[in-house]
């Protein structure tokens, strides 16, 4: 027997996601954390590879401008834009690339925190304050690497070192932006109220994401300030 | 209420004046208008900024390109949802429909439109177009190479188009099955609606359709004169077209990442129930290991290509080696992408064959889980074989040995892929329609494709034949001779579901021959001057060389008139041909048991799976009888309880 | 794998002769095809690849005419096989209704499968073991090398003699005597290819690259430019020639004689 419907036409539940037939949101969700879980391991792949040149890199030294060990004011190398470099490349101070990485894994703890709040069904403030905190943290950081940026005591064209340090710090600052743009998104969505209800996934991926970005500065961090 | 009204369709569902938002005014003209305007600020902003100095007019071109990619992709409604989210708003279910293309006619295949058998046709016409482009531009190579000192293009020129044609076929390849059949076939093909994230496939599309226009720019820029593998430092000292190549890579790699995520989180959660693993049909199986393999690769090529910019535009020095850096940095991680991309490009067509096959022979395919185990062998080890491109790039010749072994092994799955395609074959009731004229062509050119590489793996050998003909000629074989013509294979066999039309095969047959003949003179022509000592990549040759290179030229212009009769074929036959049944094969997999042209939500009823797809010669099985592998049932709802459905 | 139609029933019957049967089609085709295989590949590769004058050019030579003779029986096979099966059951292509009845249900073969793995992992070890032996063999350095700096830049090269002040764009080399080639180049990556050496090595810029290789024939040979280079890579050729030893000598001395004579050496490129 056919039946004719007035209204849209709808198929079972949790079929799929189809543009009328919505899946549950646990299916959503579980989707949801496959990717992010994938492009952190697309992302993971991007940072090991920069670790690999950077450690190859400085074992090749070639012509000895990783840093320019070998030169001096009798003996100056030439950069990249042919001025002498009259002795070795100083490393930059760790202190900043600390700071930036300590405040994006501050960022991402709130945001763990955060994640708590709304899968604890907390307030909705509790939740809209730890995430417009931790957006806070992560924008923090984004300046702290902007101004090592410009605090360098070198510039990026003196050897591979300094090559090598600018690209990855200027890869962390994308990585940073992007980690600005979710807890946004989060704390947005909080103060509209999206988490209520104990219903905690979004804020569950944002937190997922987060960690990893906190998780490569901070490898990378390590990895510019023991291998110098 | 009346009972004998016919059942609406999702597709015709009337949507208020609001649905889908600022997405109703947006399309591919919006795109491009915002890109060129984005583009153009771009431009100014960078000239009056940062025009000056050492690297102005690279980081002017660098930040148009950006624009226009940005512009574009905003424009064509790229930005709507993830802004949207941004600021806590979330769609309606009528955005949705929207979204999926309800109440728009054809004008959606210019849409950012999320239903997955319309991004399919859309990446299909892409596809198309790089291929055109790709082939016009070997159209300009093979007729310079006619003479041996031809004044037909200059050396400027002649390295431009060699590099572009590098490129376009490079990212043809990769996306000619993964695009279209992965897109419209795989979530039928598992009883799904869509693919899990809708908005990221359009928007993996529309990347790639705005990266097009800064590879064409390359022309009018200077012209890329590094080839499609760009090799630092040479490519560092490019022209700016060299900055739009980069950003256009970028682009690429971006939508192939987001494609490939999507296409495995789909096969990973939405198959229907009782589709367990040991039920999947082999080309999904190859579409999530090419995707897989894919997510590898793509971070490398971004990476490398970043460098490559950072190296133009701020004058770092990863590159070069006068200040630190090195040109063997670029080529690993170059060809750290650049091997294992070669299985992305042809692992989804041989998985496309195994359906051709096991259809056209009336067959179950011939070890169904060594197929699978192969396919990830050779994903695996493909990761493991890169430095086989650098044999003599005088980088660690410690390390020869161990990547010749690597790659000598990855000949053992790859060899169990023709065993298994063969057997296949053996033994069956063949049915030779076009589909399985190019599956035989297939196992013809990929032979000598894989047998020509193991030369190529020796390394004493490579000494000779790197950077010679005989390595073009080898993978042109592979892939052309093998990988696309498993994807015509794939056109032909998925053309009826995709247009509801049957495919001309009288006029496609003349195509197959002008092709596989074309094929075999081309490349034997380029394995001859190989054979000779003739170098790659070179627009006068050495008058010895002249035979072989007005061979493959002649196979060349007779390949590209079977590629335009093969077109023709199938332009003539999406508008004239005859209407197809749903199932014209009788072919037992899910996406053959929709009608066509398919609903917009693919399935009424959930299918449950109870069997694989190719249960052929089953002793129960009435000839030509009912499928057995779907199980029609009467929708369930999740408290059990059975729910009326609506027929297609 | 076999398949083979079904004897009719009822008391003993001859089973047909096997040349007959599809799987002693496949063996005629398959050593039909590698017949012919492994005449052209010892014919053919001879014919078609340069006249090598170097040991390592032997090596590429040997090497293609032996793998070519390892692969054909696998290569036949495949299309012995393909072919074969073509020959079997046909239903017409220009119907529009699939065949009436199904092919065989077969899934695999397990006896096929382990043959085929066995054999080609065999196929691959030998392979393997062959590169092995070759490629050490021609790392291993031989005393009193004659060393040649060999410089690439857009778009010529450059041989230089260390222990003279030779510098030609004439590679002149002396038979018999293993040469130690030390490559680099002025600018962008290079392919240096002595073609007729059977041999080649990237050329970098600040970084030396060696070729090992001895040749072992007189005659003319050309060098090639075998990585993309910009503008006129294709032009990047330069003449090469393999003399006799005192041929050889006479000519470092008098090319040293003309360098110095004419005075200071030119030097190309900057100096880096």
């Amino acid at each position: 027997m056919t039946t004719a419907q007035s209204g849209p036409v709808t198929g079972p539940e949790g079929t799929g996601d189809g543009p009328l037939t919505p899946s549950a949101p646990v299916d959503r969700h579980r989707r949801a954390t496959w990717a992010v879980w994938l492009l952190i391991f697309g992302d993971a792949v991007f940072v090991v590879l920069e670790v690999f040149s950077w450690l190859y890199l400085r074992a090749l030294n070639t012509h000895g401008l990783w840093r320019g060990a070998a030169c001096s004011r009798t003996h100056p190398c030439v950069d990249g834009q042919g001025h002498p470099i009259l002795g070795e490349v100083p490393t930059a101070s760790p202190t900043k690339t600390v700071a930036v990485a300590l405040l994006v894994v501050v960022g991402a703890a709130l945001l763990w925190a955060a994640e708590r709040a709304a899968r604890e069904d907390r307030p909705r403030r509790a939740v809209t304050l730890t995430a417009g905190l931790s957006l806070g943290a992560v924008l923090l950081a984004c300046l702290v690497q902007v101004d090592q940026f410009r605090g360098l005591p070198f510039t990026r064209i003196q050897g591979s070192y300094a090559s090598s340090f600018f690209f990855v710090m200027a890869s962390d600052l994308f990585h940073l932006a992007l980690a600005a743009f979710v807890c946004l998104g989060v704390w947005m969505g909080s103060r509209r109220g999206h988490y209520a209800d104990g219903d905690a996934g979004e804020v569950r991926l944002a937190r997922l994401a987060v960690t990893w970005i906190a998780a490569s500065v901070c490898i990378l961090a390590a990895v510019t300030i023991v291998f110098t | 209420m009346t009972v004998d009204a016919p059942p609406r369709r999702l597709e015709d569902t009337p949507l208020g004046p609001a649905a889908g938002g600022l997405y109703r005014h947006q399309s591919a003209l919006t795109g491009l208008a915002a890109g060129v305007v984005v583009g153009f600020l771009g431009w100014a902003a960078a000239h009056e900024l940062v025009q000056a100095g050492s690297w102005g007019t690279d980081r002017v071109v660098a930040v148009t390109m950006v624009g226009w990619i940005v512009g574009f992709t905003l424009g064509v409604g790229a930005g709507n949802a993830p802004l949207q989210w941004v600021v806590g708003r979330r769609p309606t279910a009528e955005d949705h429909l929207y979204w999926a293309g309800v109440g728009q006619g054809r004008a959606r295949y210019w849409k950012y439109c999320t239903d997955h058998k319309v991004v399919g046709i859309q990446y299909l016409v892409l596809t198309m177009v790089l291929f055109g482009i790709g082939g016009g531009l070997a159209m300009l190579i093979r007729t310079q190479l006619l003479t041996p000192h031809s004044t037909f293009l200059n050396p400027n020129s002649y390295n431009a188009v060699v590099s572009i044609h590098g490129t376009a076929m490079i990212i043809a390849t990769i996306v000619m099955v993964t695009g279209p059949f992965a897109n419209f076939v795989v979530p039928l093909m598992i009883g799904a609606r869509d693919m899990a994230f809708p908005r990221l496939n359009a928007l993996s599309f529309w990347l790639l359709v705005s990266a097009v226009p800064c590879l064409l720019a390359t022309f009018v820029l200077g012209g890329v004169d590094a080839g499609w593998t760009t090799y630092a430092p040479l490519s560092i000292q490019a022209p700016v077209a060299m900055d739009a190549f980069a950003v256009a890579i970028i682009a690429f790699a971006l939508s192939a990442t987001i494609g490939g995520i999507n296409l495995i989180v789909t096969v990973l959660t939405m198959r229907a129930p009782g589709m367990t693993p040991g039920r999947l049909p082999i080309f999904t199986w190859g579409s999530v290991v090419g995707s897989a393999l894919g997510l590898c690769a793509m971070p490398a090529f971004l990476l490398v290509m970043l460098m490559v910019l950072s190296d133009r535009t701020m004058g770092t020095s990863l590159f070069d080696a006068a200040v630190g850096g090195s040109g063997w940095l670029y080529e690993n991680l170059f060809w750290i992408m650049g091997h294992p991309e070669v299985y992305v490009i042809l692992i989804p067509p041989v998985a496309a064959l195994f359906e051709v096959v096991s259809t056209f022979a009336r067959k179950p395919v011939f070890g169904y889980r060594i197929v699978v185990g192969a396919f990830v062998a050779i994903g695996l080890l493909s990761l493991a074989v890169w430095a086989h491109h650098m044999f003599t790039s005088g980088w660690a010749p410690d390390l020869a040995v161990p990547f010749m072994a690597s790659t000598e092994l990855i000949s053992l799955p790859t060899g169990l892929l023709v065993l298994c395609l063969i057997g296949t074959l053996w033994d069956g009731y063949l049915w030779p329609r076009l589909p399985l004229y190019f599956a035989y062509l297939f196992v013809w050119d990929f032979v000598i494709g894989g047998v020509t590489g193991i030369y190529l793996s020796d390394v004493p050998a490579d000494q000779f034949f790197h950077g010679d003909m005989f390595v073009t000629a080898h993978f042109h074989y592979a892939l052309m001779g093998g990988a696309m013509i498993g994807a015509t294979a794939a056109v032909c066999y998925w053309f009826p579901k995709i247009t509801g039309r049957m495919l001309d095969e009288r006029i496609g047959k003349v195509a197959f021959w002008i092709i596989a003949v074309g094929i075999q003179v081309t490349f034997a022509g380029q394995f001859w001057a190989g054979l000779q000592g003739m170098p790659r990549r070179v627009a006068w040759y050495n008058p010895v060389f002249q035979h072989a290179n007005q061979t493959a030229s002649v196979g060349a212009y007779l390949l590209m008139a079977g590629w335009i009769v093969f077109l023709y074929a199938m332009v003539r036959s999406a508008h004239h041909g005859r209407p197809a049944p749903a199932n014209p094969w009788r072919a037992k997999s899910l996406e053959w048991q929709v009608p066509s042209p398919v609903p917009l939500e693919n399935f009424a009823v959930q299918p449950v799976v109870t069997s694989d797809p190719y249960g052929y010669g089953q002793a129960d099985d009435a000839p030509g009888g009912p499928d057995r592998t779907v199980e029609n049932s009467a929708p369930v709802g999740r408290d059990g309880a059975e729910r009326q459905g609506t027929p297609p | 794998m076999s398949s083979e139609a079904h004897p009719p029933a009822g008391g003993p019957t001859l089973r047909p002769p096997f040349l007959t049967r599809p799987a002693g089609k496949v063996c005629v085709v398959w050593l039909l095809l590698t017949a012919i295989g492994i005449t052209v590949g010892l014919v053919a590769p001879r014919r078609l690849l340069p006249g090598f004058d170097a040991t390592t050019g032997t090596d590429v030579l040997r090497t293609v005419v032996f793998f070519t003779v390892l692969a054909t029986p696998v290569a036949g096979f495949v299309y012995a096989v393909a072919a074969i099966s073509l020959m079997g059951r046909r239903h017409p292509g220009s119907a529009d209704e699939p065949p009436p009845e199904d092919g065989a249900p077969l899934r695999g073969n397990r006896s096929a499968t382990v043959v085929w793995l066995v054999v080609s992992s065999a196929l691959v070890v030998v392979m393997l073991v062959w590169g092995v032996a070759v490629w050490s063999n021609q790392q291993s350095s031989a005393p009193g090398a004659l060393r040649v700096r060999v410089t690439g830049q857009q778009w010529l090269w450059t041989f230089a003699y260390p222990g003279t002040s030779v510098q030609s764009r004439t590679l002149v080399l002396p038979v018999d005597r293993p040469v130690l080639f030390e490559v680099t180049s002025l600018d962008v990556t290079h392919g240096f290819w002595p073609v007729d050496l059977g041999t080649q090595v990237d050329a970098n810029p600040n970084e030396v690259t060696v070729l090992r290789t001895t040749p072992d024939r007189l005659g003319r040979f050309e060098v090639r430019c075998s990585q993309i280079c910009g503008l006129y890579h294709s032009l990047m050729d330069a003449p090469g020639v393999v003399v006799t030893p005192s041929a050889f000598s006479r000519w470092l001395q008098s090319e040293g004689a003309s360098v110095a004579t004419a005075g200071r050496v030119a030097r190309v490129g900057a100096d880096r």
